[in-house]
């Protein structure tokens, strides 16, 4: 039997990133027999994926949107649900930067989404009713 | 929010870190690493073990301190990191990158 699910709405705004990763952490925390590391696997994922809508989704101007996360114990998994209205973008079909870093690289970054494909152990997007839907997964054992 | 202490001398730079730094707090994190580096201390030990979360945006703030104090013929070498910061150089490719010493001393002493 699953727990019930539990909903957050925030202004999509950076400022709201640290109520959303205490809210994913704690019903994490009070719903399932995730660890403290595999919870932190879970507040590093929604720290990338929220801080990504802000930045690239909404480009900084989303104070007038809100994004929504919901959180549910399933049977085999903690199950994380953000959803925005930002332009449709599904950011797992963006190529991964390569794994050697080098210093001659002319700009840094790109491994928030390989530490979310990393980190959970399921990663799904979806675009439904004019909005973006990524479905995080992270299994008990 | 993380806290941040510099000290130390041109000779070498001792930079503590505490707390988290996320995608939120990361500019704040850069701009003191920039800062110490624009001020002469190029040589810097930066102090991560007490830091319990660091996201992509910190990573990003780290290479970008580093790449500048390269260039500045400086160096900025890290010491004693926690597992979780340990955790997400590995992930990202960085940990073979940057110079990771055990101990604050050890890393003060490389230079």
């Amino acid at each position: 039997m699953s727990a019930a699910r539990r909903e957050l709405e925030v202004a999509a705004t950076l400022d709201q990133l640290q109520h959303v990763t205490a809210f994913v952490v704690n019903a994490g925390r009070e719903t399932t027999r995730l660890t403290d590391h595999q919870l932190y696997h879970c507040e590093l994922s929604v720290d990338e994926i929220f801080s990504n809508i802000i930045e690239h989704g909404f480009k900084h101007q989303g104070a007038s949107h809100t994004v929504r996360i919901s959180c549910q114990a399933l049977s085999d998994r903690f199950e994380i649900i953000i959803r925005d209205d930002a332009p449709a973008f599904d950011p797992f079909k963006q190529q991964a930067p390569a794994k050697a870093f080098s210093l001659d690289d002319g700009s840094v970054g790109g491994w928030g989404l390989r530490f979310v494909m990393t980190c959970m152990d399921s990663v799904e997007y979806r675009h439904e009713d004019g909005e973006n839907w990524i479905i995080l997964g992270k299994k008990y054992t | 929010m993380a806290d941040i202490n510099i000290s130390g001398d041109a000779q070498v730079a001792l930079v503590e870190v505490s707390g988290r730094i996320d995608s939120m707090n990361a500019n704040q994190f850069g701009e003191a690493l920039n800062s110490a580096i624009d001020g002469g201390l190029i040589h810097i030990v930066l102090d991560l073990s007490s830091v319990d979360f660091m996201s992509s945006a910190g990573l990003r703030e780290l290479v970008n301190a580093f790449k500048k104090a390269k260039k500045a013929s400086g160096d900025l070498r890290l010491a004693q990191p926690s597992d979780r910061v340990r955790e997400v150089l590995e992930m990202a490719g960085l940990d073979s990158i940057f110079r990771i010493f055990e101990s604050r001393s050890e890393a003060v002493g490389s230079y």
